[in-house]
């Protein structure tokens, strides 16, 4: 088929306008719907902004070893759909895909939000009968409660009405937002397979694809990949992110192995919201995935295995049913928000108070940066960090109602004089002292920089004796900074050599991990007093399992002091940060890390600092950071819930 | 609870705390209060850019700081007293939900003898606000400042009637505006066969004022008018963020060129409602997404604040900004 490069505007890949679908193998379209999405929208300008990504060819696909116009593909441009009214849009959705589907063609549909899967597998289901999915995100969308058709639902209502082969399918990558026992265990019981995001990062691409062709097998599918699978390094450009994903190569590996092998009728990808992208790195990611899905098309082809559907529909009743379901669901009461807002923000979305008394967990906000050698910013980390959520109900790592008789404040904000760094110290000490006072709650700040924690650790102190200490950080903080009478003085990279001077830090039972910066003594001054060390150096030659045990034997059963410097992460990460330095761990290792060491711990309090949004690209690094809270909520619980019983 | 704003930490950053509109208290509450600020996270009828469900959030963070008037020598907070009334309940694409409690929100703090200050939110919101209105006190005025007439460009679709280009023709046909005094300042964005010169609004009665009207004629002259239009009619003053300039507004989805400055659209606000028997007040259409330096949110926020010092007036019996002539 002889190509036309004077469409006069960019199609997908240059491939023909409004080709004759009977002469081609795929057809693309965009549907550029975003009005059923929870958090940030802007998933309309997706398929234009993937349709102008880099070249403007395909050509031969070195991974899959084929060339990629072997297969037949047009460009249909975008199907219709009216902004703001979902089931509309969703008729119109289904209308255009049963469109092509009449002439047996594979649809590839650029989103869009996730809401639009669901009239897309109408179709699929009208001429297929029920598919198996093959669902790549980083949340299972398979809500229950509050409104029904959102981006939160399309595989709920799917399941509902039908359109899936549950024993067959599939969920990969799942890591956000599970409200309920009910929400993990979704469709379980009829042989539906999920591989968390935490399971997946252990299996690595080969045995994913292993799993994934096994549950398959041999039956219809249909792929849906919702960008923000990826980690939020990756694909910033989403508008409901979650920290611990996977970086392309590994979703690009899968995609090309299960492609040639399965037997593939339909695939989506969405939640692309170029906008909010940082530098084209959404928009490039979702470009390559559809690549290599097109070359995986090319190479069935070429194998001679790849099957023509019919164009005759299997299930003519489909869209009788649909009208059904559609009624009854709006009739239903509890078709009302899933989730309420004040409008206000705490974090986590916790209550805001004063009454600690019988709180298991107390958060508090310190808005400071003053004492930072380098860029300042982290005051405004509470504000941000509060913006995002993260500590779902369900724990899936764990597998426990963390919630349950679990309870959680946010304390509002230090009052953080920035004049003077020595008063700052002083009130911090105080503020804490009161909270310790009333509450024998574990208590977990969020900085600001990470002098603050000095002035923790010396209320801290008062309460439980000289803290052992878990260290998670890029740098020493052991610094020698003489003021004119030869005394060391408060700053962010001093803290612990002046803790360690007071006697609030027990450094034999302290440990230091992921050090990639600064000089020599500093590290022999904490050595000389008993302090274990885990450069970064070596976190990587040694893995995780092996870090989490030292950090484990280091501390023993002593009460425990952790703070978390969010730049332990590497940059790539987590950019938004005052001194960051690259070599350093993702987000997935990091919550890793902080899950195999810290469960049981005798740990009293916790904080995460140096977070600073102004330098930050699409929020990843308060997202980092939230999730990092999120974690210690978790361990928290399970130290009071599951540990101690 | 004392319905002024917090005070901040001693020496603690402007950052410091839980953020609300102004740091007024947030609680729900009518009683013994002047006014109510009231966020709208909705977006879903925008018809470009969306991400106005971020304005509230963003125009509460601002930095804004101002307690004292200088153009009316008074402090605010001597005079008037409010709430931070949190976020009205909102759902992307569930249009009718969000609705109705857009008006209920509205008919319950008019009901209640309070201005509603609503921070928007896509501008389709005025139309279930006017209905709030209308349900609490009856027709109102409205004095709309825009780069859009918002009163409908093209036919729309039975299963899809509403956007944000449409709401004053919904609240015009389901009368709830009192047209002849109403005005519309600022127009300059696109026409089309329907909205060509403004036709569906002056037909109903309202007047409007092109953004070249109005740099012709200047910003005292345009309050003159505005003034002797609006009467002593109870007015909704609803303010859709890209009236300024996108040097001045970046931060929003439909921006226009050749539009005002902040300074011009406080002078506007001040000549044209000083005295004047407001009723209500929205800003809408503030998008943080496409803000740079945050200068749109801290736009929306002064404006929404200009507005409180016009009720503080009211209530210290300040009736003149300055004599212009009147």
């Amino acid at each position: 088929m002889e190509k036309k490069f004077d469409a006069g505007f960019n199609t997908y890949k240059s491939l023909p306008y409004k080709a004759n679908l009977d002469e081609c193998d795929y057809v693309i379209a965009g549907v550029g719907f975003d009005s059923a999405t929870s958090g940030a929208p802007g998933t309309r300008f997706a398929p234009n902004a993937i349709r102008n990504a880099y070249w403007k060819n395909m050509g031969y696909n070195q991974n899959v070893k084929v060339w990629s116009d072997y297969a037949y593909g047009t460009d249909y441009g975008d199907i219709e759909i009216k902004s703001g009214y979902i089931l509309p849009t969703f008729h119109m959705i289904t209308s255009a895909l049963k469109d092509f589907l009449t002439h047996g063609v594979i649809p590839i549909i650029i989103g869009g939000d996730h809401s639009i899967t669901l009239p897309e597998l109408r179709a699929i289901k009208e001429f297929y009968g029920p598919v198996a999915l093959v669902h790549f995100d980083s949340h299972r969308d398979v809500r229950c409660f509050g409104t029904k058709y959102d981006h939160g639902t399309p595989f709920s209502r799917a399941a509902e009405e039908g359109l899936l082969d549950m024993a067959h399918s599939i969920q990969i990558g799942m890591r956000g937002g599970f409200h309920s026992k009910e929400y993990y265990d979704f469709g379980k019981d009829q042989g539906m397979k999920v591989i968390h995001a935490y399971e997946m990062m252990d299996m690595g691409a080969d045995k994913c694809i292993e799993a994934i062709l096994e549950q398959v097998q041999d039956k219809p599918c249909f792929i849906t990949f919702d960008i923000d699978f990826l980690d939020p390094a990756a694909a910033p450009g989403t508008g409901t992110p979650v920290p611990g994903g996977p970086e392309t190569t590994l979703a690009r590996k899968i995609i090309r192995e299960i492609g040639t092998r399965l037997d593939v009728k339909g695939f989506d990808l969405v939640e692309v919201a170029p906008d909010i992208d940082s530098g084209g790195l959404t928009v490039q990611a979702a470009d390559g995935i559809l690549v290599d899905m097109i070359a995986t098309i090319a190479k069935r082809k070429e194998l001679g295995i790849l099957k023509r559907g019919s164009g005759i529909p299997l299930c003519p009743d489909t869209e009788a049913k649909t009208a059904e379901f559609e009624a009854a669901n709006l009739a239903d009461p509890e078709n009302k928000p899933a989730f309420g807002s004040a409008g206000i923000h705490t974090f986590m979305g916790l209550l805001e108070s004063k009454d600690i008394k019988d709180a298991d967990a107390v958060l508090y906000g310190m808005p400071y940066d003053c004492a930072t050698s380098n860029r300042p910013g982290t005051r405004f980390a509470p504000r941000a960090i509060r913006k995002h959520w993260g500590f779902s109900n369900y724990s899936i790592e764990f597998q426990f109602n963390q919630k349950e008789n679990f309870k959680a404040v946010d304390y509002g904000d230090f009052a953080v004089p920035y004049q003077n760094c020595h008063d700052t110290m002083i009130k911090v000490t105080d503020q804490l002292r009161d909270i310790l006072n009333n509450t024998d709650a574990v208590t977990i700040g969020v900085g600001g920089d990470h002098a603050l924690t000095f002035g923790e650790l010396r209320a801290m102190k008062e309460k439980y004796g000289p803290m052992a200490f878990i260290h998670f950080d890029s740098h020493t903080d052991t610094w020698e900074t003489l003021d004119e009478d030869g005394n060391c003085e408060i700053n962010h990279g001093t803290p612990f050599r002046m803790a360690i001077y007071n006697g609030s830090l027990d450094a034999t039972h302290g440990i230091q991990v992921g050090l990639r910066s600064g000089a020599e003594h500093d590290h022999d001054f904490a050595m000389s007093h008993g302090m274990k060390i885990i450069k970064a150096h070596e976190l990587h030659k040694i893995g995780i399992e092996e870090t989490a045990k030292r950090i484990r034997e280091a501390v023993g059963d002593k009460p425990v002091f952790v703070t978390f410097d969010i730049d332990f992460v590497d940059p790539a990460y987590a950019p938004g940060t005052g001194t960051p330095i690259i070599g350093g761990f993702s987000t997935a290792e990091t919550l890793k890390l902080l899950r195999l060491a810290l469960p049981g711990l005798n740990i009293k309090g916790f904080d995460l600092v140096e977070v600073a949004p102004q330098y930050d690209t699409g929020n990843i690094t308060s997202l980092a950071g939230a999730a990092i809270i999120s974690e210690f909520l978790t361990i928290a619980s399970y130290n009071k819930n599951i540990a101690n019983k | 609870m004392e319905h002024k704003p917090l005070a901040r930490p001693p020496k603690s950053p402007a950052c410091t705390g839980i953020s609300t509109f102004m740091r007024l208290p947030l609680e729900k509450t009518l009683e013994d209060i002047d006014f109510a600020v009231c966020g709208v996270p909705f977006d879903s009828l925008v018809t470009f850019r969306p991400g106005t469900r971020f304005g509230p959030d963003a125009i509460r963070d601002a930095y804004g700081a101002n307690l004292y008037s200088d153009a009316f020598g008074i402090t605010l907070f001597d005079h008037i007293k409010g709430v931070d009334y949190g976020d009205v309940a909102c759902q992307a694409g569930y249009i009718d939900y969000d609705f109705a409690n857009i008006r209920h929100t509205v008919k319950e703090i008019a009901s209640a003898g309070v201005i509603p200050i609503m921070i928007g939110g896509d501008h389709a919101m005025a139309y279930p606000e006017l209905q709030g209105y209308k349900d609490a006190i009856g027709k109102v005025a409205i004095l709309h400042f825009d780069s859009h007439s918002d009163t409908g460009y093209h036919e729309m679709p039975k299963d899809a009637p509403y956007n944000h280009g449409t709401p004053f023709k919904d609240a015009i046909e389901d009368d709830c505006i009192i047209t002849e005094h109403s005005v519309q300042i600022g127009m300059r964005g696109l026409t089309s066969e329907l909205a060509k010169d403004y036709s569906y609004a002056r037909e109903h009665g309202m007047t409007v004022i092109p953004a070249c009207e109005l740099h012709e004629i200047g910003i005292k002259a345009a309050a003159k008018r505005i003034r002797k239009i609006i009467g002593d009619a109870p007015v909704f003053v609803t303010f859709d963020i890209d009236f300024l300039d996108p040097v001045y507004a970046p931060g929003t989805g439909t921006p226009e060129g050749g539009g005002f400055s902040t300074w011009q659209a406080l002078e506007l606000l001040r000549y044209s409602l000083i005295g004047k028997n407001f009723i209500g007040f929205d800003l809408v259409e503030v998008n943080p997404q496409y803000d740079s330096g945050d200068k749109t949110a801290q736009a929306g926020n002064r404006i929404a604040w200009e507005f409180l010092t016009l009720l503080a007036c009211r209530k210290a019996g300040i009736t003149k900004y300055e004599d212009f002539g009147e």
